[in-house]
């Protein structure tokens, strides 16, 4: 996981529930149902709340949770 | 074992001694404590090595000396909760403790997720309370340490910065699985409801509840991206027509009743992390404590206060959460794990 990835689109699609996904961090899964929240009342803010999600996940990328959570992820790609 | 239950006099000397320290006890045993670098919340009962312990003569501490390289120690009110996240330093995390009932809890209930930098720096930590004897006459305590200043008002908060080498996780045990049967929603955020939205039509909430014979042990549980958020029963008046919850329903959220468990203590000793050794902090809801009749009764090598609310991120209800302590592992090998 690197920074530039933000960019890449399974971060949209994560915030746009176009797959399902069992998070096992528990940062992520709050934060990821806040900004679903947000997404469906304000969807033109789509790159930002993609981009907060990873950045969430890369600022913890060491920790057990969020590699396994990344694994999953990248499944998606 | 850095959390155990302590006689008032031994941990007095530790304190002074200089060491660092998360405490639950009866208020006046948090009085009698000397200055020093610790926080403290008002709770008779704990879960300990010897299992569930209701005592007015221990004092719960969790000893964080070896954890942290640095420390800052605040009385927090409404406007100085907002920046909890901010303020819980870059490798490190913060231990809240909010009175219960206080405008303080019921103000990071309802707004925890909309403080800045929200879940992207661990908070942890409980809800205070007292025996449940002294419902009524006695109001929840927070204690901060440096200064010795009791409040039922504020709460206060630890943050600490841990060693380079360690990093920390918060995780949450909830035995609740929704249930399959009506979905609800509320016209508003609150504490309590009268009306509510029932598979989308507008009932009232009390008189839906008897009707379905709900069981109150069993929360209504919302779901965040995977994480079960409960929200518990706490009374309802019947005058009024009211229904009050320990932590707040929200608006625009669904839920649904969680299922009913075959045996409600072994679903949560099943439950529990398998890591237990790296667990740190623990904080378990007095809920559990009670439905599982935990007096007595060991769960694992799992040691904290028991509480009248949790802190994970968010305020929570009938879970336990935990802070974990990991060691950093070399540079360059997590790197094999991305693509």
């Amino acid at each position: 996981m690197n920074e530039t990835d933000s960019v890449h689109p399974v971060w949209k699609k994560l915030i746009k529930k176009e797959f399902s996904i069992s998070l096992s961090f528990l940062a992520g899964k709050l934060l990821l149902g806040k900004l679903q929240v947000q997404y469906g009342t304000e969807p033109k803010n789509l790159v930002h709340l993609a981009r907060k999600m990873h950045d969430l996940y890369y600022l913890n990328k060491d920790l057990p949770s969020v590699k396994k959570d990344i694994e999953l992820i990248n499944r998606e790609r | 074992m850095s959390s155990r239950l302590y006689c008032p006099e031994e941990l007095s000397d530790l304190i002074r001694a200089g060491r660092v320290f998360c405490i639950a006890a009866e208020e006046q045993l948090l009085k009698k404590l000397p200055r020093g670098n610790w926080i403290g919340g008002s709770s008779p009962y704990f879960m300990s090595d010897q299992g569930g312990v209701v005592s007015r003569e221990k004092i719960f501490a969790t000893d964080l000396t070896k954890v942290t390289t640095g420390f800052n120690i605040t009385l927090v009110d409404e406007h100085e909760l907002k920046k909890v996240y901010t303020n819980t330093p870059e490798n490190g995390f913060t231990c809240l403790i909010l009175p219960s009932m206080s405008p303080v809890h019921l103000s990071y209930a309802l707004n925890a997720s909309e403080y800045p930098d929200f879940a992207f720096r661990p908070v942890i930590g409980w809800v205070s309370g007292m025996h449940l004897f002294d419902l009524g006459e006695k109001s929840a305590k927070v204690v901060h340490g440096p200064t010795g200043e009791i409040s039922s008002d504020k709460g206060v908060a630890m943050h600490v910065t841990l060693p380079p080498e360690m990093m920390c996780d918060i995780g949450m045990v909830n035995i609740f699985k929704q249930g399959t049967d009506d979905i609800l929603e509320f016209p508003e955020t609150g504490f309590h409801a009268k009306k509510v939205f029932v598979n989308g039509e507008e009932k009232c909430f009390l008189d839906y509840l008897k009707s379905k014979r709900l069981n109150f042990k069993l929360p209504l549980i919302a779901d965040s991206a995977g994480a079960k958020v409960n929200a518990s029963f706490q009374a309802i008046d019947p005058k009024e027509k009211v229904v009050k919850f320990y932590a707040p329903v929200f608006k625009g959220a669904t839920y649904r009743q969680a299922e009913l468990l075959d045996d409600y203590a072994t679903e949560f000793i099943r439950n529990l992390p398998a890591s237990s050794e790296r667990i740190l902090l623990s904080f378990n809801c007095i809920l559990n404590f009670l439905y599982s009749e935990l007096e007595g009764r060991r769960i694992g090598s799992i040691a904290g206060p028991v509480t009248f609310g949790e802190i994970g991120y968010v305020l929570l209800n009938q879970t336990m959460v935990y802070l974990s302590i990991y060691l950093r592992e070399e540079e360059g090998s997590f790197i094999s794990q991305s693509q």
